[in-house]
């Protein structure tokens, strides 16, 4: 049972869609969740600065033969901040004594 | 602290955190078109084993690890260089069922072909392997369908 913390860093909706994708993933690629999430380079660059910063996020820059592939990552950190704040997320659906359908609506 | 977040705020974010999940296991998901190759080039290995002469032997196997390898360099080079899905994303009972399934098509293609050849048949490999094929194509939406399931639950 993962304790329940919200975490209004993470509750953001452009980081939550970012932390979220990469919650799914060892790691992603920068134009990866770029696109996904539907933001600028700039957008998204501030985005993962605020989440490096907070610890939640490791950003790794290297190269894939001559191109340049700038990677992002949850750190152990980051995870558990994230499953917190999923399960906090949970406890208050369920106290409203609510489930969540797939596309969002509660019943 | 979250007394302020309403229930369908916090609904809608778990449902986000669910998409974005269904879009990193998407992106491991198997393509129908890998199983009918595989299927193919499994055909194509037997056949050149059934006809007993090196060069066919030979060009089988060339074509079916060639093949192989193509196939699985661009399913890994296509949705992995993006993003790379965790590996416990759909749990160890994923691995089991697809341990299972590729037991149940050699199941069904090496008792096969040993039946045929026992029974003088030309084409013992070809057959089983056309067998082990039918099991792969008809059986691989099922898994997938199951493996999707898992990783909707969680599990």
């Amino acid at each position: 049972m993962i304790p329940p913390k919200f975490d209004e860093l993470i509750h953001a909706p452009t980081r939550l869609s970012i932390v979220a994708l990469l919650a799914a993933a060892e790691d992603a690629e920068f134009r990866f969740i770029r696109d996904s999430v539907g933001l600028s380079d700039s957008a998204l660059s501030k985005q993962l600065t605020t989440l490096e910063e907070a610890g939640y996020v490791e950003i790794r820059k290297s190269f894939v033969g001559k191109r340049p592939r700038t990677s992002a990552r949850l750190t152990t950190v980051g995870r558990a901040a994230f499953d917190q704040h999923v399960s906090a997320l949970q406890q208050i659906v369920a106290q409203a004594g609510r489930t969540v359908r797939p596309d969002g609506a509660t019943q | 602290m979250n007394e302020h977040i309403h229930p369908d705020d916090a609904a809608r974010s778990l449902a986000e955190v669910r998409r974005r999940k269904e879009q990193i296991v998407a992106l491991s998901r198997i393509p129908g078109w890998f199983r009918w190759t595989v299927a193919l080039l499994a055909v194509v290995l037997a056949a050149g084993l059934d006809s007993r002469r090196p060069l066919l032997i030979g060009v089988g196997t060339t074509v079916f690890v060639l093949g192989l390898l193509i196939a699985l360099g661009v399913i890994f080079g296509r949705g992995w260089s993006r993003a790379t899905p965790r590996h416990d994303l759909l749990g160890p009972r994923a691995g089991l069922v697809i341990v299972a399934f590729v037991g149940l098509v050699l199941l069904v293609n090496l008792p096969t072909t040993f039946l045929l050849q026992a029974a003088g048949s030309p084409l013992p490999a070809t057959v089983g392997a056309v067998a082990g094929g039918v099991v792969m194509i008809v059986g691989g939406p099922i898994v997938a369908r199951y493996l999707r399931r898992l990783a909707d639950d969680g599990r």
